[in-house]
């Protein structure tokens, strides 16, 4: 076997490795419907602040817990536990990215957030004559 | 149509402005005809191209200049000036205003190009017009980025010199019809103003070194396409040196002065987290860096001149995905940093897709032209549906496959050359730069993921096909199209790049005292015996100085191999300390990126959050979700024990926008118990067995310690604490900018010591004081109590003891016929009973509730009943505290980052390195004759 063919297998070999933990590690972008079907499964819920429920945020108690509401992209409302402390401007956030599972217990149990503010990079002009 | 006369507007400037537009993309197209027709050195057109380049970069700098000068005046008419500053703008951060946006980093981009052009006209060499033919081609897509035109629905780039009035979006809205719109209309009175988080200096210098890494980047690419477009693959190799190690030094000053940026100024804690915007940059990175060790093997031996050409290809095609994918929006939720949507996202794909192709095209030339021609006019058939709208992401599949087959195709055609002997240098370079790109190929794998979703998108009906036939749940997933982005990006990226770092590093130990050709393997053996023994010692060092419980075997091989190739690099330095000019470059590069992994091994892995395990939580509020707690919660005046420190929540203060909040650090001082010394811990009583020093945690002491019961029940026992507060060290002031326009931001403050740093930052934290009433109580909230239940209020214990019909309701003042039920309440704090509290719930003529809530002023508390329960179950009850009671606190972090300074020094030594390759080069124009 020539040595550049060794270079192409090496290559090939590792590069489905990589396509294939790339996919194993990744979780999917899920509605709440999925993700409650599923539970004890990680998913990505994309939606929006409950704003009608209340945020509860007792740093005194916990400073590492939020609980809230998120409405999902198809409008099914859940309750989050979320397992950081609130993040700064959380009301103002036009969507929420949750990284969580579904349990049992009707939560949404989310590690992560990511959030994406209106204003921070792409604001339009609002005018009004 | 439109003659109605606007009052206040400065047009000139945008005429200017829009004019130098479109003469820099005419120039920049007329230099790219006439520098093509002179590629083979012909001078008939070498006048006439120059001229046209000359006048491209006088209007290069025109539309910056008149830019500049529009934000400088302040004429917030323009849409770009009324998004980037305001007023109160000072002048330093007018420079961050001007490339915050993406019109102006754009053109920040073409500055630098057209600096670069202009050097590289000033050069004398024979490829000089064929490589400014592909600067010039380049620079009028650039240009294009600015046009702001539609054709149909495509929109050809954002133009910087719009006024708002003249906006797609408010095109014939009622305002723009006022002619005196500036002065009616408040929002015209000043500009947003630059985000208060890019107002610093690193915004200033930040922009300018990556955009500068850039553009810099595209010239390893015209080298070698000029010199393919003479269907000569070695012809570039003699200057293109200087210009790939300029590009590898300044692209990875900027990768690092972002990760420095990250930070020192923002609160993810870490300098590196694989966000796909950091990713976007190291991609390119790597494979440039990959493509100067290539173009040096290729001109040493004569070999790989395919890799060298295709890596530099790669560089610049790697340089034009990070842009498509940090601007087109198609990161869109994957990313802590925001993307915009800016409409473009088909003329940067179209220009991604261009420079793939013409890449595929030249590394073809020895092809058969049959086939060169099939793959061409299959190409821009592919281009031309895509342009159209029509099936585009089907076009793009297969558009890349074809791309994909020309290159398998060319490499085939190459010339067939002997092998390199494991013994040469250049085997082991060529091994390392092939670690580098298949690294590179991870990272832009799994940054991809959701263009990968994108490619799946028209396959799907295929794979759940495929899912119901073989039923393998893989297919399941492939038709579904969604994959989000590894969830734990961090460990995904480590897992792989951690033994590819490895790889690359061996390849830095072993080649440094290798030969190209062939070398003697005793020669190479007797000058590694140093190096190899000083790591061994070193490491054998640090394993006993550090714990070995957090440690893991790729962490440790790592460690190895990294101290290998610091020290081998080092000798060697020393060695040919004589011939530094020729052989320090490569040394000292090895040296930093060596020092880099070391600091990221150290500060990362030996990092630890010391706002996690501390004590001085009370009892009473623990529940299970608090163990993996990471935040400190910190009253204010407060001192708490956390890593080796005591900290002290000071003061809280603001200053301007920012709220500051001050947090002492004290030193920690271990106790000493004397024997038979009693503590309480976890609810139980002991004494000591002997004197000794306290340890970390009570579990670890809890040998020196036997459990007793008191003879005595009043007896105070002080609860067991490892340490006593000393003298004061620093105060750190993290602080949240409050930003009405763009959100309240944390940002984090850090303790540099020579060995480590302390870092910290609020993670919540009440910016404004609550609203009172007038005698200072603050908003109640309710809650439903049971018989015995307890609520915790700030101060005090609030116990609910039943409640109780009242018989005697003349005696309160009350109707005969009132039903009158009264609740008791006990409250307690730490030292037992307060006071107790009765409100009463009033009914009069069944219908009418008269609020008769209570107050304590020992307390501080209202209570009142709001609903009592038709089960008789309990009560709802609204509590509301006075100011007074509360005390203020804030949530933080602390991070130790030990050994953080290694990687600062590597990313320093690095950059140096590289630049000494560069300059060294072109002072002399050929290579030195050394190792």
């Amino acid at each position: 076997m020539k040595r550049s063919q060794i270079v192409i297998l090496v290559a090939v070999i590792t590069a489905m490795g990589f396509v294939i933990s790339s996919i194993s590690d990744s979780s999917t972008y899920a509605d709440f419907a999925e993700a409650f079907a599923h539970t004890e499964e990680e998913y990505h819920v994309v939606g929006q602040l409950n704003k009608e429920e209340d945020v509860i945020y007792a740093p005194e108690i916990n400073p590492t817990l939020t609980e809230f509401s998120l409405v999902d992209n198809n409008g099914v409302s859940k309750k989050v536990k979320l397992y950081k402390s609130k993040p700064q401007d959380f009301e103002r956030a036009e969507s929420i990215v949750l990284i969580g599972e579904a349990k049992a217990d009707g939560f949404f149990h989310a590690n992560e957030i990511l959030m994406k503010c209106p204003s921070k990079y792409n604001e339009q002009n609002q005018i009004e004559a | 149509m439109n003659d109605i006369q606007y009052v206040g507007e400065h047009l000139l400037p945008g005429i200017l402005g829009q004019t130098a537009i479109v003469i820099a993309l005419l120039s920049a197209f007329s230099a790219a005809i006439f520098f093509y027709l002179g590629r083979k050195g012909e001078t008939a057109y070498y006048g006439i191209a120059k001229t046209s380049y000359y006048i491209h970069i006088a209007s290069v700098f025109t539309i910056a200049g008149t830019l500049f000068y529009l934000l400088f005046s302040g004429y917030v008419e323009y849409d770009y000036v009324w998004k980037h500053t305001n007023k109160a703008m000072p002048f330093r951060y007018l420079f961050a205003c001007f490339w915050e946006g993406q019109e102006g980093s754009f053109i920040l981009w073409m500055i630098w190009l057209a600096v670069l052009g202009f050097i590289i006209i000033r050069k004398k060499f024979e490829l000089k017009q064929g490589v400014m033919f592909v600067m010039a081609l380049v620079q009028f897509a650039l240009v294009t980025m600015l046009l702001g035109v539609f054709i149909g629905e495509l929109r050809i780039g954002s133009n910087p010199f719009l006024l708002i009035r003249e906006l797609p979006e408010n095109f014939n809205l009622p305002w723009t019809l006022l002619p005196d719109y500036l002065v009616r209309i408040p929002t015209f009175e000043d500009g947003r103003g630059l985000n208060p988080l890019l107002q610093n200096y690193w915004m200033t210098i930040h922009p300018p070194v990556l955009f500068l890494g850039f553009a810099l980047a595209l010239v390893p690419f015209a080298f070698s396409a000029a010199s393919l477009l003479n269907k000569n693959d070695s012809q570039w190799l003699k200057h293109v040196r200087p210009w790939v190690f300029a590009a590898v030094s300044i692209l990875g000053l900027g990768i690092l002065m972002g990760g420095a940026w990250a930070y020192e100024a923002l609160s993810f804690g870490g300098f590196w987290a694989w966000d796909p915007v950091e990713n976007a940059v190291l991609v390119p990175w790597l494979i440039l860096v990959s493509a100067a060790h290539m173009i040096v093997v290729a001109r040493r031996t004569g070999k790989h001149h395919f890799s060298a050409h295709l890596l530099s290809a790669l560089g610049f095609f790697f340089i034009v995905y990070s842009t498509f994918l940090t601007r087109s929006g198609i990161l869109g939720d994957t990313s802590v940093h925001s993307f915009t949507d800016n409409g473009m996202i088909g003329q940067l794909l179209f220009y991604l897709l261009l420079s793939l192709f013409c890449t595929a095209d030249l590394l073809s030339f020895r092809s058969v032209p049959r086939v060169r021609w099939f793959h061409r006019i299959l190409s821009v058939v592919f281009l031309i549906l895509i342009s159209f709208q029509t099936l585009v992401l089907e076009s793009v599949v297969f558009f890349v496959i074809l791309q994909i087959i020309s290159f398998i195709q060319s490499a085939k055609s190459k010339k067939t050359s002997k092998e390199d002997s494991f013994s040469s240098r250049e085997f082991w370079m060529f091994i390392g730069s092939f670690i580098l790109v298949l690294s590179a190929a991870q990272i832009s794998f799994s940054t991809s993921i959701p263009v990968v979703n994108k490619f799946l998108e028209p396959f799907t009906g295929v794979f759940s096909d495929l899912h119901q036939w073989t039923n393998v749940e893989i297919f399941k997933d492939l038709a579904k199209a969604n994959f989000a982005p590894p969830t734990d990006a961090i460990e995904h990226y480590n897992k792989w790049q951690a033994p590819f770092a490895i790889l690359v590093l061996l390849a830095l130990s072993i080649s440094q005292y290798l030969k190209y050709k062939k070398s003697t393997f005793s020669h190479w053996v007797k000058k590694n015996v140093a190096g190899f023994s000083l790591s061994v010692v070193v490491f054998l060092a640090a394993l006993i100085l550090w714990d070995f419980d957090v440690l893991n075997s790729v962490w440790l091989i790592l460690l190895f191999v990294a101290l290998f190739t610091f020290f081998t690099n080092l000798i060697h330095l020393i060695d040919y300390r004589k011939q530094w000019q020729s052989s320090a470059a490569s040394s000292l590069s090895h040296i930093g990126f060596a020092l880099i992994i070391l600091g990221t091994l150290i500060s990362g892995g030996k990092q630890e959050k010391i706002s996690a395990n501390s004590s001085g939580v009370d009892v009473r509020k623990v529940n299970d979700e608090f163990k993996n707690n990471e935040d400190l919660l910190l009253f204010l005046g407060d001192t708490l024990y956390m890593g080796d420190y005591f900290v002290l929540y000071k003061r809280k203060f603001n200053e301007g926008i920012n709220v500051f909040y001050e947090i002492e650090f004290y030193e920690a001082d271990l106790k000493h118990f004397n024997k038979g010394e009693k503590i309480s811990a976890g609810g139980k009583t002991y004494a000591a067995n002997e004197d000794h020093v306290a340890g970390s945690d009570f579990f670890v002491d809890i040998h020196h310690w036997t459990p007793i019961e008191l003879n005595d029940s009043t007896e105070i026992v002080e609860r067991w604490n490892s340490a006593v507060s000393g003298k004061k060290l620093y105060s750190l002031f993290p602080r949240v900018q409050k930003n009405k326009a763009f959100g309240n931001v944390p940002e984090p403050d850090t303790k540099h010591h020579f060995g480590k740093d302390v870092f910290t930052h609020v993670k919540w934290a009440e910016l404004a004081d609550p609203e009172v009433d007038d005698e200072g109580f603050m908003e109640a909230t309710s809650k439903d109590v049971h018989y015995n239940d307890t609520l915790y209020t700030s101060k005090h214990i609030v116990v609910y003891k039943g409640s109780k019909q009242v018989t005697d309701q003349e005696s309160l003042g009350l109707l005969a016929n009132d039903i009158v039920i009264q609740a008791d309440f006990e409250i307690y704090n730490e030292k037992g009973l307060v006071d107790t509290m009765k409100p009463l719930y009033i009914v009069r003529d069944s219908t009418m509730f008269l609020p008769s809530g209570v107050q304590s002023d020992i307390a501080g508390l209202r209570l009142a009943i709001e609903e009592l329960h038709s089960d008789d179950s309990g009560i709802k009850i609204s509590v509301s505290e006075n100011i007074k009671n509360r005390r203020e606190f804030i949530v933080f972090q602390a991070i130790v980052f030990p050994g953080i300074n290694i990687l600062w020094l590597g990313c320093i030594v690095m950059t140096v390195g590289g630049l000494l390759s560069a300059f060294r080069r072109t002072r002399k124009g050929k290579p030195s004759k050394s190792n």
